[in-house]
C-alpha cells in the first residue's frame, strides 16, 4: 500500500480552500499514493470538546502517513506524532496545490504544535441565564 | 481519571468509543488518555472488557471552606490549566454536610457543571431575564430539571426589559413564576457597593416568597 495523505479542507474538491483548522476542518480529502483521492467528513468538526483528538484518531484510522493543513492543536499533534504521522502545517491555497507542493517536496515538517489549543469551545454553557 | 494497564489492554478501542468527552485516542501502540477533557464518569473502566483500566486520583483543585456567623461557605477551586469543572463540584457536593439547609450557587448554561450541580437537589431556582437569549437558555435549562426530576420554579431577573414574555411561556408550560426582580439602576448601584438586595425592603416579600417556595418543595 501507497503512503496515504490527507489534506484538510473546506469543501469536497480540489479546488476548495485548504481549511486552516486540523481539528475543525469540514473534510479531509485522502491522497492514495497510486490511487487518486477521496472525500471523508472530520468526524470531530462539530464536537463540544476534543475535536482534535477525534480528528486525530481519524486519521490514524484511516491509514494516514502524513496531514498536510493550516494549524495543529496541541492535543492532535499529540495523537499524530505518537501515531508515527508526519505534520505539514501553515498550508493555504487549494487542496490541489497543497498536494503538489507537498509531492514536489515543498513543504516543511513541523515538530510542534502551532496553536495554543481551544478546550471547550462547544456549543454549551456559555449562556448568561441571568447574570 | 482511567490509568491503563498496557499489559491487559489490547487496544480494542472500547473505551475511546464509550468516551462522551473524547478524553482518549487509541494508538498502534498505546491509549492517550487526555486528563484536562476526562470529566471522571468513569464509562471507560467500567466497559473495558479486558479490565485494564483502572480509575485514579488526578489533584485538579481543591476544596475551600469557610466560616462567617451562622453561614459556611464552601466552594471549589480549579487549578489552573484544568479544563473540566464536573469533577471538582462533585467534590465539592460530596464535602457538604448533611442536615443544615444549602444554597448552590449553580454555573449558567446547561453545560455538565451546571447538570452536576443541579442533580440531586430538592429544588432549583432557574433565574432567567426576559431576552431572547435568557428564554432560549430557560427553555434548555427546563428541559434539564425534568430530566432530573428537580422540581423547577422561575425567577425573571431585570423585569420590565422590552423582551418575550416570560410569565406567559411559564403559564403555558406549567412553571411556577416565583418572583421578579425589575430592573432598576439602584439595584446595581447597591451591587456594587456590596449591599444584598434581598435586605432592600422593598423586595423583602419578593425573596421571602422565592424561599419559601424552594423550603416547602425541599419539605424543610
Amino acid at each position: 500500500m501507497g503512503k496515504r495523505v490527507a489534506v484538510s479542507s473546506t469543501g469536497e474538491s480540489l479546488e476548495s480552500p485548504v481549511d486552516p483548522r486540523f481539528g475543525r476542518c469540514s473534510y479531509f480529502i485522502i491522497f492514495d499514493e497510486n490511487k487518486g483521492h477521496r472525500v471523508v467528513r472530520n468526524a470531530g468538526q462539530a464536537l463540544g470538546n476534543g475535536a482534535g483528538i477525534q480528528a486525530a484518531q481519524q486519521i490514524l484510522d484511516l491509514g494516514v502517513g502524513a496531514v498536510v493543513t493550516g494549524d495543529l492543536g496541541p492535543n492532535a499533534f499529540r495523537v499524530l506524532a505518537a501515531g508515527g504521522v508526519q505534520m505539514f502545517v501553515r498550508c493555504t491555497g487549494t487542496v490541489g496545490s497543497a498536494i503538489e507542493a507537498y509531492r514536489n517536496g515543498e513543504l516543511r515538517e513541523t515538530a510542534t504544535a502551532t496553536s495554543p489549543g481551544h478546550h471547550g469551545q462547544g456549543p454549551h454553557g456559555h449562556g448568561p441565564m441571568g447574570r | 481519571m482511567p490509568q491503563v494497564d498496557a499489559s491487559k489492554c489490547t487496544l480494542c478501542g472500547n473505551c475511546r468509543k464509550v468516551c462522551e468527552f473524547h478524553a482518549i485516542a487509541v494508538l498502534p501502540k498505546e491509549v492517550m488518555v487526555f486528563k484536562e477533557l476526562c470529566h471522571g464518569c468513569g464509562a471507560c473502566s467500567m466497559l473495558c472488557p479486558e479490565d485494564a483500566i483502572t480509575e485514579v486520583d488526578h489533584l485538579m483543585g481543591e476544596v475551600i471552606m469557610a466560616e462567617g456567623g451562622v453561614l459556611k461557605l464552601m466552594y471549589g477551586r480549579l487549578k489552573v490549566g484544568e479544563a473540566a469543572a464536573t469533577p471538582l463540584i462533585r467534590q465539592v457536593k460530596a464535602t457538604i454536610p448533611e442536615g443544615p439547609i444549602t444554597i448552590m450557587d449553580c454555573p449558567p448554561g446547561t453545560a455538565c457543571t451546571a447538570v452536576e450541580s443541579i442533580k440531586g437537589a430538592d429544588a432549583c431556582v432557574l433565574v432567567t431575564e426576559p431576552t431572547p437569549f435568557g428564554l432560549h437558555d430557560l427553555k434548555l435549562a427546563l428541559e434539564v430539571t425534568r430530566k432530573l426530576k428537580v422540581p423547577a420554579a422561575v425567577f425573571v431577573n431585570k423585569h420590565g426589559l422590552p423582551g418575550p414574555d416570560i410569565q406567559q411561556f411559564c403559564d403555558a408550560h406549567k412553571i411556577p413564576v416565583v418572583g421578579k426582580l425589575p430592573i432598576d439602576r439602584s439595584i446595581a448601584e447597591a451591587y456594587s457597593r456590596g449591599a444584598l438586595i434581598a435586605e432592600d425592603a422593598r423586595f423583602n416579600t419578593t425573596f421571602k416568597k422565592l424561599r419559601d417556595w424552594a423550603l416547602s418543595e425541599a419539605g424543610r
